[in-house]
């Protein structure tokens, strides 16, 4: 009788243990699967923030450097227009190529509608900048490409030889220096109503951390059950059976 | 009832104990590689600073000041690097020329990050010698084990 009362009381443990080894693996695999979620999503509010924070020191430093160059060569370009205006053209090119880096970030990392203020004041800038190159120096970029020319000088060589129009060039640059304006506005906007992910960091890294500790404990609790499971199961005896027998 | 483990038993509780060290060092591991994340995106951030930092040296001082005041790095990467770091950091600000002085700071935390992890992938590699010599341990022994548990058998 107690040959038999033995082994059912060490298989009862041995059922319970079972169970609760499923219940660890369960929540294991429950937590793994939150643990791989919550690893994209800091990955992805991280990216986020490095955008966040390349575009906003980029727009700071262009504004100081190769925007208020526009403003700056405009005057010597305007002295002797069109063949002073070879630094004016070049800061011109600059500010057209970083208008295309902005709405590329801005559509292709932080999802900005092509519906959006900012990128229609983007556009804008873009467009007047055509109109400038098209109307006052008479040659648009698609000519100039036509024609092969790859620099400013050549650029400005060409365009001397059409009829400029020096007074289109200043209604035309002032409608400009007024776009900037409002397009600087519009992203001084658009940051501000930006979440600061920063704070959201803190909070993700808390819940990762979180989840870890659970991943590893469950982990640990789960090897020490099954450790027990095969001590109970194959190398325990029952002192009072071991005298029986 | 009492209850004893027989004999052969230390050696499977031996193997027990190299496996549990196993599983504890790849936890440590997996911690690694969790703050390898931020880490990673920390030293982004500073290379980042280095770069708009290198752009400034055209721009007038008045200028400066606005994007060097965007020059710092988050609570959360500094909280990796070590209290020197920091302390040097401060030591700076309070003597010299700001251009200059966040310039050094930048420099500062760009050596710490490098140092960082250059220590770090040194411990991982290690770690994972360990991992590798417990989990072969772990099994030598449970081979031995095994052994004692078949001459038991044989005995039967």
């Amino acid at each position: 009788m107690r040959r038999r009362k033995l082994p059912s009381l060490r298989h009862k443990s041995v059922k319970r243990l079972v169970v609760f080894s499923l219940f660890i693996t369960g929540l294991f695999g429950l937590n793994s699967y939150y643990y791989s979620l919550a690893e994209n999503k800091l990955s992805m509010t991280i990216e986020n923030i490095e955008s966040f924070s390349a575009l906003k020191s980029t727009i700071v430093i262009d504004k100081l450097t190769i925007f208020s160059q526009l403003a700056t060569n405009v005057n010597t370009c305007t002295m002797e227009f069109p063949l002073e205006c070879e630094l004016y053209f070049t800061s011109l090119l600059q500010i057209r190529n970083r208008l295309m880096d902005y709405r590329t970030v801005l559509v292709d990392t932080f999802d900005l509608s092509t519906v959006d203020k900012l990128y229609s004041s983007t556009n804008e800038v873009t467009e007047l900048i055509d109109l400038v190159a098209s109307d006052a120096f008479n040659l648009s970029f698609d000519k100039a490409k036509s024609l092969n020319i790859a620099t400013a000088k050549d650029y400005i060589y060409a365009s001397a030889k059409q009829n400029v129009n020096i007074d289109q060039f200043s209604s035309l640059n002032e409608k400009l220096a007024t776009s900037i304006d409002t397009l600087f506005e519009d992203i001084d906007k658009w940051i501000s109503n930006q979440d600061s992910p920063i704070t959201e960091l803190s909070d993700q890294i808390y819940f990762f951390n979180n989840l870890y500790l659970v991943l590893i404990i469950s982990e640990t609790v789960l090897f020490l059950t099954v450790c027990f499971i095969d001590v109970l199961n194959n190398n325990l005896i029952a002192r009072n059976a071991e005298v029986e027998s | 009832m009492n209850f004893y483990i027989v004999p052969k038993v230390r050696l499977l509780c031996i193997s027990f104990f190299f496996a549990f060290i196993s599983i504890i060092l790849s936890q440590v591991l997996l911690a690694y590689e969790k703050d390898n994340i931020i880490l990673s995106h920390c030293r982004k951030l500073n290379l980042e600073q280095i770069f708009s930092y290198n752009k400034l040296s055209d721009l007038p001082q008045s200028n400066q000041i606005m994007i060097l005041d965007t020059m710092k790095l988050h609570q959360t990467c500094i909280s990796y690097l070590p209290s020197e770091v920091q302390k040097d950091v401060l030591s700076i600000n309070s003597t010299n020329y700001h251009y200059e002085s966040v310039g050094h700071n930048i420099r500062i935390y760009a050596d710490a990050f490098n140092s960082l992890e250059s220590q770090r992938s040194h411990m991982q590699s290690r770690l994972l010698i360990y991992l590798m010599s417990f989990n072969v341990a772990s099994l030598f022994v449970m081979a031995i084990f095994l052994h004692a548990d078949s001459c038991e058998i044989e005995q039967e």
